[in-house]
């Protein structure tokens, strides 16, 4: 057992430096369980109310996004539903990032040399971030479950799903442990492991949609397969668990055999490039690959997401009763161009989120000191925030009207109408001005403080829950009104849209213009 | 056969070849310096002798293991300091210390404590307030406290001051004392000179020179500063000297140490009034390596 020598130790080890993160995951597992039962309570209150979810429920956009409604009758079940999936990404991109944390982000850091030089196996890493992550999705599983006990729902079925999502939450976390083993760096880790996250909630998609078996390859797909409240069927729970131990097991014998901070390519002699000597030509080398990587990547996510939509005639056609509500709501297009705008949004919420890690990398910029290198060798403080903005902006901007011109160009294969591609291409155009202010807000917090990277992926997560869940959390409308993708036009764009664009840009460049102007006057941080 | 024995190692990293047959052997209870310029596969080296990259081609053998089959083995017995020590900025020292020690299955308490007071490391702190040489404390703290037979250090003074120099010096003593083995790579030449018994100078990945300190003196020359009373004759008939600058009745040049005793009988015979005669440094030793002229004639 020399492979694993340790694991226990460095486990147990890894749990103390990320106790605070694990804890956050969990408790905000919980509240948002409990704060979205309520509302079903409030808004759902009588049995009649919630059959009419039943329709709803079968819609294809929400069929596609949310998989299929097992339980209307009880809180649970709605709960399950509505957050069942969402909860499983959520957690899987925490146990993703977790996971590439503690193995390959340790390598990169050079703190791997100083572990490995201990009499810990070379498998012990990957086992004690496995077990690390273990704990975040046993936790957070565990919240889900007390959460659901508070509002008084039945504790098998609870813990069926608390389960659930936690267990194939870990199987990401599996995953991402493989990916880890094989890249070099753990950014290119996390976005590869992010990127299996967005791939499986798509395939779910389509499995609810097209065909059942298609749902058992995707892990989001596994926990509707549990039926929480819908009479639950545990033994499932081998297949997260088990094909999560055999990607584990896969990514240790990787590491077994593999050298320190090595990756599966070799480093070779780079080529070298010009590079414009300024702050922006830095910011721009350093980030061009990453940007036009996303870009693509995204682009043939938003096709196959787009392309979603050509399975709603079908799924329509497939109910007399579902057809007949859906001709009175003006057709199958209107499904469409709902699920269009909603793709958009989540693509826009994703890409907004890749810009505000390449604005944040001013912020590591700073604490290791080079930008104190680059201010020395003649760039101005104004030069290096504006650099590194502009690259994150053109990386939000290109990413987001990748992502739309993918949805059209995915609507154009099923549907072979170029109005399909057009309202992809205007979806993603309408997204990009939230897209911008996200960008902006991450500028004012490293423009503001030290301490940025909270503020800014607060605001994302905030983004995300408010885009995601505010509607129907029948939030204040100020309060989900502070997301910038609230304000985003729905197709089919009419009158005011530009109105929109505007006012938001306007705002966007008042708040980045005030975090260049506060990044000028603060103290800068150094190694 | 000896702590570490490394005959023909080489290495390549894609298509950059770090170690090109590089030979080095370490035996027990000495305290080997480790010297090249940036670049010459220093700490790849190591990190063959660590198990952390495999090596490509020759042999190597760490206390009679093989450093990549038998690493978590090898790992009980030695320690490892790096140049660069980055940390877990939320923890404090003493967590790190306990961790470290941890994983090793604990180290003695009390040469612990020792050793945070001779390096006067405020352990209550969190590392991230850390500045760098007191992140290169806590690694140094945690692999003296670890009663290793074998240390490798890796530019271990990097950051220190020079008090903490010295104190790391003493400790280095010390572990030799108790019989470890010690296998020091520096740039800090004057360290090696003082701590060392015998030194690896490295070159591109290939060793160029081995031996004791003394030994590579006598394979430099000597700087010979004298004046006489009476004309100097018959310099001419001394082999090996060069850098010859002299008048009627100075002298100033180096002159390789096997010859020395002939120019000597020269000087002698006009009448020393001064003499200066400089044992050649380790870093002239070093330099000349570098400088191209000898080290591409002995490789």
């Amino acid at each position: 057992m020399t492979a694993i020598a340790g694991a226990g130790r460095l486990a147990a080890f890894s749990l103390r430096v990320d106790r605070r993160r694990i804890t956050a995951w969990a408790v905000a597992s919980g509240i948002v369980v409990v704060v979205v039962g309520i509302a079903f309570n409030r808004l759902y209150p009588t049995s009649g109310s919630r059959e009419s979810l039943v329709a709803l429920a079968d819609s294809p956009v929400l069929r596609a996004i949310l998989g299929p409604l097992l339980a209307p009758a009880t809180t649970g079940g709605l709960v399950a539903w509505r957050m069942g999936s969402i909860l499983t990404v959520i957690l899987a991109l925490a146990t993703t990032f977790l996971v590439v944390a503690r193995t390959r982000g340790e390598e990169q850091r050079g703190r791997g040399a100083l572990l490995a030089s201990l009499p810990v196996g070379r498998g012990s890493p990957v086992v004690a971030a496995l077990l690390d992550a273990a704990v975040l999705d046993a936790a957070a599983g565990l919240s889900i479950v007390a959460a659901l006990l508070c509002l008084a729902q039945s504790p098998t079925d609870s813990l069926a799903l608390g389960l659930g999502v936690g267990a194939s939450a870990w199987s990401f976390g599996a995953a991402a442990a493989l990916v880890a083993q094989l890249t070099a760096t753990s950014r290119a880790a996390n976005g590869i492991a992010a990127g299996i996250v967005g791939a499986s909630f798509l395939v779910r998609a389509l499995g609810e949609l097209y065909a059942s078996w298609v749902t058992w390859l995707s892990p989001i797909g596994w926990v509707g397969t549990l039926r929480a409240f819908a009479d639950p069927r545990y033994w499932l729970l081998v297949v997260p668990l088990g094909i999560g131990a055999a990607v584990g097991a896969c990514a240790v014998c990787v590491a077994l055999g593999r050298e320190q901070g090595r990756g599966l390519r070799a480093e070779r002699a780079a080529p070298s490039t010009p590079l414009s000597p300024s702050a922006l030509g830095l910011a721009w080398r350093l980030e061009h690959v990453a940007i036009a990587v996303t870009a693509v990547a995204g682009l043939a996510y938003a096709v196959l997401a787009g392309s979603i939509v050509g399975l709603f005639d079908r799924f329509v056609k497939s109910s007399p009763v579902l057809e007949r509500a859906i001709v009175h709501l003006g057709g199958t297009h209107v499904l469409k161009d709902a699920f269009t705008t909603t793709m958009a949004i989540y693509g826009g919420i994703a890409m907004g989120a890749f810009a505000v890690s390449l604005v944040l990398r001013l912020h590591s910029e700073e604490s290791h000191g080079r930008v104190t290198v680059l201010c020395a060798a003649g760039a101005t403080r104004s030069s290096v925030i504006e650099g590194f903005s502009a690259t994150a902006l053109c990386a939000g901007v290109v990413g987001t009207l990748a992502w739309g011109l993918g949805l059209g160009i995915g609507r154009l294969l099923v549907d072979h109408s170029t109005l399909g591609l057009a309202r992809g291409v205007e979806a993603g155009i309408v997204c990009v001005p939230a897209v911008v202010a996200l960008v902006a807000v991450a500028v004012a917090a490293v423009g503001a403080t030290r301490r940025a990277g909270a503020i800014a992926w607060g605001v994302v997560v905030w983004c995300a829950v408010a885009s995601v869940l505010g509607p129907f959390l029948g939030l204040p409308s100020w309060v989900s009104d502070l997301s910038p993708f609230t304000h985003v036009a729905p197709l089919p764009l009419s009158g005011s849209w530009w109105v929109r664009c505007t006012v938001l840009l306007g705002v966007a460049a008042i708040v980045g213009a005030l975090g260049r102007s506060a990044y000028l006057r603060r103290e800068l941080g150094g190694a | 056969m000896g702590v570490i024995d490394v005959a023909g190692l080489r290495k390549r990293f894609g298509s950059i070849s770090a170690l090109n047959g590089l030979d080095l052997s370490v035996g027990a209870g000495e305290v080997h310096g480790f010297l090249g310029p940036n670049g010459a596969g220093k700490t790849t080296t190591i990190r063959v002798l660590l198990g952390m990259v495999q090596r490509d081609g020759g042999t190597a053998t760490v206390l009679g293991l093989d450093p990549w089959r038998d690493a978590t083995e090898l790992h009980r017995r030695l320690a490892f300091v790096p140049g660069e020590v980055d940390l877990w900025g939320q923890l404090t020292g003493e967590e790190t210390l306990q961790f470290l020690a941890g994983l090793r299955g604990g180290v003695d308490a009390a040469s612990q404590a020792r050793l945070v007071e001779r390096f006067e490391l405020d352990t209550s702190r969190r590392v991230a307030t850390y500045s760098k040489g007191n992140r290169q404390k806590v690694a140094l703290v945690a692999a003296l406290a670890s009663g290793a037979e074998l240390f490798l250090f890796d530019e271990p003074t990097d950051g220190l001051d020079p008090l903490m120099v010295e104190v790391f010096r003493e400790e280095t003593v010390r572990v030799r004392e108790r019989g470890a083995t010690v296998l020091l790579s520096s740039h800090v030449l004057s360290e090696v000179e003082e701590a060392c018994d015998r030194v690896t100078i490295l070159r591109e990945g290939r060793t160029v020179e081995a031996g004791t300190i003394d030994s590579l003196r006598h394979l430099a020359r000597i700087s010979v500063h004298a004046e006489t009373l009476r004309p100097i004759e018959g310099l001419e008939a001394v082999r090996g000297l060069s850098d010859t600058v002299s008048s009627v009745t100075s002298l100033r040049c180096k002159v390789e140490a096997s010859h020395l005793d002939s120019l000597l009988g020269v000087l002698h015979a006009a009448g020393v009034r001064t003499l200066e005669c400089h044992p050649p440094s380790l870093e002239s030793i070093f330099l000349a390596h570098y400088s191209g002229d000898q080290g591409a004639t002995s490789t």
